[in-house]
């Protein structure tokens, strides 16, 4: 019996793109932290410092596997998807489209803002600040269209095949 | 991604007796991708319109159709 079950290149694609949305999410938390670290204590910096370690090595678990399998499929030959074939990557494009429009946005007001009423803000933070909300609204607006817009998208059919 | 793409993938997969999933193996696309071109959410590449058409031996237009 064979214990590795054959995955489909479009299958992998689709989970690379899905796991690279939970990576950033959990990079969203790494930055969090270095934002908060101002506010930390020597105890506390090191329970950051340690707890951003394994953060960082759970990305790389996540992500790792299956693009690693997916660079062998194409190299060895056995992969022809399309980024167009797969309506994730269609969702994962728009929502990055988005972020980017949304973050220039972001760019241009927060930056007048900042001139004005934080002006002793340093550059690393406002960049920090930037891309947790460019990170933070690619996520939610993914999200959204993987679960509200597509929840209306039926399932399975094998049922009503049978009847 | 508009719905103002009719088709009759459904229509084709219940006469070959297949599921979205042994369709979407079949032209190398996952589940997701074949359910979402059958309710019209998500409007298919040239690629994947005719892979559909090639397996199920018809022209494209046979499957996919602007509205009248």
């Amino acid at each position: 019996m064979n214990i590795h079950k054959e995955v489909s290149p479009a299958v992998l694609m689709d989970k690379i793109l899905s796991r690279t949305v939970l990576g950033l999410l959990i990079l969203i938390v790494i930055i969090a932290l270095r934002l908060a670290e101002n506010l930390m204590d020597a105890t506390m910096l090191q329970a950051k410092d340690y707890l951003e370690t394994i953060l960082r090595v759970g990305i790389a678990i996540i992500i790792l596997p299956p693009f690693l399998r997916f660079a062998w499929m194409k190299y060895s030959g056995k992969c022809q998807v399309q980024e167009d074939d797969s309506y994730i990557a269609i969702i994962f494009r728009r929502a990055a489209v988005l972020a980017f429009a949304l973050t220039f946005v972001s760019l241009t007001l927060g930056g007048a803002m900042v001139d004005k009423y934080f002006p002793e803000l340093d550059l690393l933070t406002f960049a920090r600040l930037i891309t947790m909300l460019s990170l933070s609204l690619f996520c939610i607006t993914y999200y959204y269209l993987i679960f509200i817009e597509g929840r209306d998208i039926p399932d399975e059919d094998e049922e009503e095949l049978s009847s | 991604m508009s719905g103002k793409l009719e088709n009759r993938i459904r229509v084709f997969r219940a006469e070959h007796r297949l599921s979205q999933n042994d369709l979407a193996e079949k032209i190398g696309v996952t589940r997701k991708t074949i359910s979402t071109i059958e309710v019209g959410r998500f409007v298919p590449s040239t690629i994947i319109a005719l892979k559909m058409a090639r397996f199920f031996n018809v022209p494209v237009e046979e499957i996919f159709s602007l509205p009248k």
